[in-house]
């Protein structure tokens, strides 16, 4: 079948209900030619849970899809970042942090103070430069809980969260936060994807406005992000 | 004297970042930032000189520098490499 993420075209031949579940938003019907093409088979599952037997084959399906898919994105001047992204009046803002730090905390914090806002994906949106300007994408592969939306929104900025006692903000620059990046996302190995994957880190780290935030779990929280984030 | 294959030099947001890609990756976990004089000296195995030659492009570089100075500086970054098998004589 074929699906549309991050627009681009995606072929894949799902096999157990986890991965079938979340599809069901990225159907595409249409006559394009596949950008991406994911070609793994049964035996790569079982192979796979062989090295990992804590999880099952459908979690296994899940996982190595979207890591494969998320490599193929690098090609497209694309990468994942392992962030929760919120939706606001048109811009998507993006929180990074290591697990355990409150992303998602703060993100569904944006969402008690502003009725109008929503998750676009609460763990692994893709960022993709189209044209001139940088998007943030939901995709089916959005983590623990299905909370992500088939929408490509531009990205305000993109902030890495530590805790706080107090809420501050700062606009750093893109090499205040390249090994920060570097660790939310997933390096690929091969080089020609390396050379592809360091090309576009370049281009967001120039060109996307980048934040480091210490916060703690409050509304002040969600209005000092906002306004430092916010486009005027 | 060659580098391995198995690693990329861009510059990424005015940094210059080497990143480990292969059979480098299980080695080297995260990347490497060279200062300008590294970035030379890299550059310069790239394009395969031995040491006369990369003293060559230190010096067109960094005129001001006394040779000593540059070959020492030559000899610390190339040991380095050395012992992470980036540079394999």
């Amino acid at each position: 079948m074929k699906l549309s993420v991050a627009d681009l075209i995606v072929e894949i031949t799902p096999r157990y209900e986890l991965l079938k579940s979340r599809l069901g938003p990225y159907m595409y019907n249409g006559e394009k030619e596949a950008d991406i093409v994911i070609p793994i088979s049964e035996q790569f599952f079982i192979d796979r849970q062989n090295e990992h037997p804590e999880l099952t084959l459908e979690e296994c399906e899940y996982l190595y899809t979207g890591s494969c898919f998320y490599t193929e994105l690098i090609k497209y001047d694309g990468v994942l970042l392992h962030a929760s992204c919120v939706q606001y009046e048109n811009y998507a803002y993006l929180f990074s942090a290591n697990s355990g730090t409150g992303k998602s905390t703060h993100t569904h914090l944006w969402l008690k103070k502003f009725p109008t806002a929503e998750i676009l994906n609460d763990d692994k949106p893709a960022i993709r430069k189209v044209g001139e300007k940088y998007y943030a994408f939901g995709t089916p592969w959005s983590g623990k809980f299905d909370e992500s939306v088939n929408t490509k929104t531009e990205i305000a900025g993109i902030t890495f969260l530590s805790r706080g006692e107090t809420n501050e903000i700062e606009r750093v620059s893109g090499s205040d936060v390249m090994f920060d990046f570097m660790n939310q996302t997933v390096r690929p190995n091969k080089k020609e994807y390396m050379i592809s994957f360091m090309e576009i880190l370049d281009k967001i780290l120039s060109d996307v406005p980048v934040f480091k935030m210490k916060c703690n779990i409050s509304e002040e929280a969600v209005i000092t992000s906002y306004n430092a984030m916010k486009r005027s | 004297m060659k580098l391995s294959e198995n690693f990329v030099l861009k510059n990424i947001a005015g940094e210059t970042v080497v990143m480990p890609v292969g059979e480098a990756v299980g080695k080297i976990n995260g990347m490497i930032k060279l200062n300008p004089s590294a970035k030379v000296i890299w550059e310069s195995l790239e394009a395969n000189k031995d040491v006369d030659g990369i003293l060559e492009d230190m010096k067109k570089n960094f005129a001001e520098v006394d040779d000593e100075i540059l070959k020492e500086d030559i000899n610390y970054f190339l040991n380095k490499l050395r012992k992470y098998e980036i540079l394999i004589d």
